[in-house]
């Protein structure tokens, strides 16, 4: 049953061909362009604030292609369901809203992991991605970023249920937006910020969506830490989830009251 | 909640202005602080110094604002032609596109231009620049012509929403106007350049009449009459762009309800 | 299987300033304003049953509507359905209650509607044999054929409703609530939903609550009505009681050949007279409690030669719109 609302999610996003297919040569174009500039960036030095070229060169392509695929622009379908009032229908589903919502916001990313593939794969093959470092870093990795995808998921979530409070949100999502790309990492690592913005940032729960698991796989040495780095992204999702319940309790009492 | 049906129904990209700038600077001000990273850790990008990027970002986002505020509405054509608004605009004897373009200023992207303009002069200030009438008219052009270039593109991209249910493109290529119109263009290698100046026409916007104000056009690797002439290209595409979109609209379908 | 007593909803909003800054004089204030949408409505409706809750628009149908669904908590009053409470046990009413809401649709606009009836079978846990079938059987009773692989926001109006009532009914819930299920549709589509619904019921039992501006659904529907205005009930009964009720007359037009003699039919009134082509039409009426209408029409032929005879329908539009502007 909740496979099906996932399948719905992917499909939904699929259905449009066109756009997927532009999707996917933008984001080949992204990753060359990503390249280049840091490649530039770089020019003679071999290592700034301790970070390699290849390792930067590396973590920007794969920053850019977590942050298309975790921070999709319609993240959710719930706000426009809010807004024309279908969300009636979720009300009186044998499912909660929570679970639709989120399934089908699963099943969107999830659409969007072939086109992150062939990105990861356009990195690779051009050798801008350095393969990972071992079969421990790898699934160490594999693990962080579903995980940063579900703290990437119930956040989108969050901001989504800020729907049934105001509908003036527009300004809110874009600085949403802009602050998930910021600080999450997607597109300068933290370890390039000044050293009280990244101290920050690392409590912020952006972080634990791209910059964790990106810093894993860069991490020549895993070890009890990365195992420590999961765990605060467990401690994340725990966290976002209870609140996220917490806040459609909320709502739900405002929309039963007073219709919204 | 219940009763916000109508609201949507007044119109799918509403907005106050307030929140629009807010939208505004959120984007600016990331786009900001990202390239404000990047020049503290590296100190110059491509050989360009901090106030040379400065003056190039302040011409960017100058373009951008003349393009939003004189053109900002095409991007809710896709919007317009999902939701079936589109119908009433073929009512009217007037140009289309002309409705589309009219169909509501939105103040807030005043934001785009005032925040543009005031990075640019703060830039002009401290990029090494000897300001002449001719050139202060030379970067007017250019940030008219720049607007005009990206408006041309972004209205090209709007046609084609009249045959492909577009949604996330032309966000894609507006980020990616936003993310890589900063750069100098030799960060792209040759190949890349060329790509960005002749494919998608993002030279033009601000790169090179940048490099003729700072006197940089031997680092060009296009002929430099191009870069003294970026200014004319705004014209030129802008009615290629409209061209191409009234050619699309043939192709309109309207939807079922 | 719908008991409501005394049903109450309030709404409060906080108070709109008026004059200058009056949007941003309503951020701080802290009046609030009470609207009573529901006042009191008391209601049964049996199993099996088609009913028709009308009223004009604000009368509170819609909030009713969604308290009986379980969207609404309501402010004071009981409401059972099918033994439970709506609000309180919202997702175990929505597996027995199926909902139509004409301004809006369940449907998923992206997708072919096909997809939309796969979902929503998987949520409420249908055997996929039942599915297929059911599915089989409601498309060549709708005639959904055509378009059941067309993505919803393409279909006209008429298409996606039937989808949305496809999609309501799909599971079998044995109550079905329609909110304005005609709204804007022609008059083909308009009878061809009409005989949906009444087929669902007789075939199924299906209960039907049905609300609706078109009078005429109610008349081809439901026996029973129940009308609503200012929150209250204001009639609960039969339909051709309500008839009787407000209509204590019936009308005939009869076209007769002039000259015909002065006008003296006992029991039957003279309304209107209008003279063309040689001819008369006149309008009369009687009260049918005191002469059937076989007896006035006799007594009519018995004195005038009469062309032609027409017995005017009781008007339910008109019976509506009096008990609307009474109050």
């Amino acid at each position: 049953m909740r496979v099906a609302v996932v399948m719905l999610g992917a499909k939904s996003v699929l259905i449009y061909r066109s756009d997927v297919f532009i999707g996917v040569i933008g984001l080949a174009l992204r990753v060359v362009l990503v390249y280049l500039v840091w490649r530039a960036l770089y020019d003679t030095e071999t290592s700034v604030s301790g970070v390699s070229l290849n390792d930067a060169v590396g973590y920007a392509i794969l920053g850019a292609i977590f942050n298309v695929t975790f921070q999709p622009w319609h993240f959710s379908s719930l706000m426009s369901r809010v807004y024309d009032g279908n969300v009636v229908f979720d009300l009186i589903r044998p499912v909660g809203l929570l679970t639709l919502s989120l399934g089908q916001q699963l099943g969107a990313t999830l659409a969007g992991f072939p086109r992150a593939l062939i990105g990861i794969a356009v990195g690779l093959t051009i050798q801008a991605v350095p393969p990972p470092a071992g079969v421990v870093t790898t699934l160490a990795f594999v693990v962080s970023s579903l995980l940063g995808m579900a703290v990437a998921l119930l956040c989108n979530l969050l901001v989504s249920l800020t729907a049934f409070w105001t509908t003036e949100i527009y300004g809110a999502i874009m600085v949403y937006h802009m602050a998930a790309a910021f600080c999450s990492g997607a597109l300068i690592p933290l370890w390039f910020m000044p050293d009280a913005l990244g101290a920050v940032l690392r409590y912020l729960p952006f972080s634990a969506q791209v910059f964790t698991p990106l810093s894993i796989y860069f991490d020549p040495s895993p070890g009890p830490h990365t195992l420590a780095a999961i765990g605060v992204q467990v401690a994340w999702v725990v966290l976002l989830a209870y609140l996220s319940r917490l806040v459609w309790k909320r709502a739900l009492r405002r929309v039963v009251i007073n219709g919204g | 909640m219940l009763q916000r049906a109508a609201w949507k129904a007044s119109f799918a990209y509403r907005g106050n202005t307030a929140n629009m700038i807010i939208g505004v600077a959120a984007v600016q001000g990331v786009q900001l602080l990202f390239i404000g990273v990047l020049l503290d850790r590296f100190g110059a990008i491509a050989g360009w110094s901090t106030p040379e990027i400065a003056l190039l970002y302040g011409m960017r986002l100058t373009a951008h604002g003349v393009c939003t505020t004189c053109f900002g509405q095409h991007a809710a054509v896709s919007i317009m032609l999902r939701e079936g608004y589109y119908d009433r605009f073929l009512l009217r004897p007037v140009n289309p596109f002309v409705q589309v373009l009219t169909a509501r200023f939105n103040l807030g992207t005043l934001g785009d231009l005032g925040l543009g303009l005031t990075i640019l002069i703060v830039a002009a200030q401290v990029a090494p620049v000897r300001w002449t009438p001719v050139s202060v008219l030379f970067l007017t052009a250019a940030m008219i012509g720049g607007g005009l270039v990206e408006a041309g593109v972004q209205i090209a991209l709007s046609g084609l929403s009249f045959r492909l249910p577009m949604l996330s493109a032309k966000a894609s290529v507006n980020t990616m106007l936003t993310d890589f119109g900063t750069y100098p263009m030799p960060v792209f290698g040759r190949a890349g350049a060329y790509a960005l100046t002749f494919v998608l026409p993002l030279a033009f916007v601000a790169y090179l009449p940048c490099t003729v104000l700072l006197g940089r056009t031997g680092e060009l690797f296009v002929p430099v009459w191009l870069a003294y002439g970026a200014p004319l290209a705004g014209p030129a595409l802008l009615y290629a762009g409209y061209r191409f979109f009234a050619y699309q609209s043939r192709h309109y379908v309207s939807t079922g309800n | 299987m719908i008991i409501a007593e005394n049903l109450v909803k309030e709404f409060s909003r906080p108070a709109r300033s008026t004059g200058p800054f009056g949007g941003i004089r309503s951020l701080f204030t802290t009046r609030r304003v009470v609207t009573r949408a529901v006042d009191g409505v008391s209601l049964t409706v049996e199993a099996g049953e088609m009913v028709g809750y009308i009223g004009p628009n604000g009368a509170g149908k819609s909030t009713t509507i969604k308290m009986l669904t379980g969207v609404l908590v309501p402010t004071s009053g009981r409401i059972e359905v099918n033994g439970l409470v709506p609000w309180r046990h919202r997702q175990a009413n929505a597996r027995t209650i199926g909902a139509v809401f004409g301004q809006r649709t369940q449907l998923w606009q992206d997708l072919p509607l096909r997809d939309s009836f796969e979902l929503i079978a998987k949520l409420y846990g249908m055997e996929r044999p039942h599915y297929r079938s059911r599915l089989a059987r409601f498309t060549e009773l709708l005639d959904l054929g055509s378009f059941i692989d067309t993505p919803v926001r393409s279909l006209s109006l008429g298409q996606r409703m039937r989808g949305d009532l496809v999609a309501a009914m799909l599971y079998e819930p044995p109550l079905l609530y329609l909110d304005e299920p005609t709204v804007g549709l022609d008059v083909v589509a308009k009878a061809r939903i009409r005989d949906f619904i009444s087929f669902l019921n007789a075939e199924t039992g299906t209960t039907v609550l049905l609300t609706t501006h078109d009078i005429a659904d109610v008349e081809r529907l439901c026996h029973r009505v129940v009308v609503i205005d200012g929150g209250s009930v204001v009639y609960d009964g039969d339909l051709e009681a309500l008839r009787q009720r407000h209509l204590p007359y019936r009308e005939l037009t009869v076209t007769v050949q002039l000259p015909f003699p002065e006008w003296d039919v006992p029991g039957i009134q003279l309304v209107d007279t209008a003279v063309h082509d040689g001819q008369a039409t006149i309008s009369v009426r009687y009260d049918p409690l005191r002469i059937s209408t076989p007896e006035a029409i006799s007594r009519i032929t018995a004195q005038l030669s009469v062309v032609d005879l027409t017995v005017q329908e009781p008007d339910l539009e008109q019976v509506i719109h009096q008990i609307y502007t009474a109050r």
